[in-house]
């Protein structure tokens, strides 16, 4: 049960990022960091790594 | 036409950006999770999962392979455990050239190459180790996982800051909670790694294993280096076998502690009837003195900067520009491994392994002369 609380969790936090994303103007450099962070949260998001 | 916002043009390329990378990264993440081949040679008789003796592993990634190398005529049994953890890969190494090659000629022969079969898809964090080592045999390379000491956190998580050992009350570090030589004699219903000890206890009971021998590494500045470590009931057998090695190689005994719970030479002797061991080699590899990992110092075992503490009496075994290589200390485990089958005389009977090579042949010839080429 713990692994899908942790899955949602996971889940929530990487669309609020990509919608951030999307929505921040002017600032490249937040982008990039943000998609970044997007990289290590998909692979937990997908049980990969 | 209304043109799209430059934000949104860089969001969507950096999207495109994350997946390929994401895909990419995965690529080589799941690459780990394909085994190495094991050749099962002339002396296996049969190949049966844990979950023959403890059915709730099946289908898990804690269910591993059990090769049974019955010699035909009856006697004792030994049990070999390798790659409890995978990041010391002269056990593995040791436990897969006994599948290939060995032949008993009396009792019967249990290897347990991935004994912690999860902590070879993952590699330990933050310390850039090698996914991969290569192996030269008489006909080719092989390739064989670097794991990790760990049980996958995908298999099993979260840890908790304090591990409890269930059936002692010990505490220990809460990153020993996925250590499945802290996890012996393991439950049932427990985590994922002590159902894997539960697993190979059960096999201990089911087959009334004569002796167990748990193969692992240390780092060099490690005091227990170079050592057999036995539980009281198999502190003669160890003697034994150094008198006959000592010939050859420097090793030295210890005993179990009584107050260490949850490694395979304490529990396996108390909840079992088997005699448990464990032994240990130095693994430049590990430890916190070495340079860059990679699969040259996997198996030259040759790293200047170990090299140079010894030169400081920082290392706690003779070491060299030369180094520790794989093919010395999977010859110490095999001499060792040959030796407690040769020196035991239970009332179950003997065993023998056969014509197994010596130390010095192995150190003559490396020990990818005795594995089987890549098919």
């Amino acid at each position: 049960m713990i692994k899908y609380i942790y899955l949602a969790i996971v889940a929530f936090v990487l669309a609020l990022i990509g919608v951030n994303m999307f929505k921040k103007k002017d600032n490249f450099f937040f982008q990039l960091d943000a998609a970044l962070v997007m990289v290590t949260l998909l692979l937990r998001l997908l049980l990969i790594k | 036409m209304k043109r799209i916002p430059k934000h949104i043009l860089t969001a969507s390329a950096l999207c495109l950006c994350v997946v390929g990378l994401v895909i990419y990264l995965a690529i080589g993440f799941t690459s780990q999770r394909k085994a190495e081949p094991i050749y099962a040679g002339p002396g296996v008789t049969d190949v049966k999962m844990l979950s023959h003796w403890f059915p709730a592993l099946a289908g898990s990634n804690g269910d591993t392979e059990v090769y049974i190398l019955d010699s035909g005529k009856p006697g004792a049994s030994m049990l070999v455990l390798g790659g409890t953890h995978p990041n010391e890969p002269s056990g593995f190494i040791s436990a897969v050239t006994l599948v290939e090659y060995c032949q008993p000629t009396s009792g019967t022969l249990y290897v347990i190459p991935r004994a912690n079969n999860s902590a070879f898809t993952c590699t330990d964090p933050q310390e850039a180790a090698p996914t991969k080592y290569y192996i030269d045999t008489k006909n080719g390379t092989r390739w064989f996982r670097f794991g990790s000491r760990a049980t996958n956190p995908i298999d099993q998580w979260p840890d908790s800051e304090v591990y409890v050992h269930a059936s002692s009350g010990q505490q220990l570090s809460g990153s020993e909670t996925r250590n499945l030589n802290r996890a012996y004699p393991g439950r049932a219903d427990g985590t994922f790694t002590e159902k894997v000890a539960y697993g190979i206890t059960q096999l201990i009971l089911a087959q009334n294993i004569s002796i167990t021998v748990d193969l692992h590494e240390a780092s060099p500045e490690y005091t227990t280096v170079n050592a057999i470590v036995a539980h009281e009931n198999a502190l003669n057998l160890a003697a034994m076998t150094l008198w006959e090695v000592e010939e050859d190689l420097s090793i030295t005994i210890e005993a179990s502690p009584t107050n260490l719970h949850g490694l395979t030479h304490r529990e396996l002797g108390d909840y079992t009837n088997t005699l448990a061991l464990l032994m240990e080699t130095a693994n430049a590899s590990q430890g916190r003195l070495h340079g860059a990992i990679d699969s040259e110092l996997v198996v030259t075992g040759q790293d200047k900067f170990y090299a140079r503490a010894a030169t400081y009496g920082a290392v706690t075994v003779p070491y060299t520009e030369a180094g520790i290589s794989l093919s010395e200390r999977c010859a110490r485990h095999i001499a060792c491994l040959v030796q407690f089958a040769e020196q035991y005389d239970g009332p179950d009977g003997v065993i023998s392994l056969g014509a197994m090579p010596t130390y010095r042949q192995i150190l003559a010839n490396g020990i990818g002369y005795y594995l089987s080429d890549p098919q």
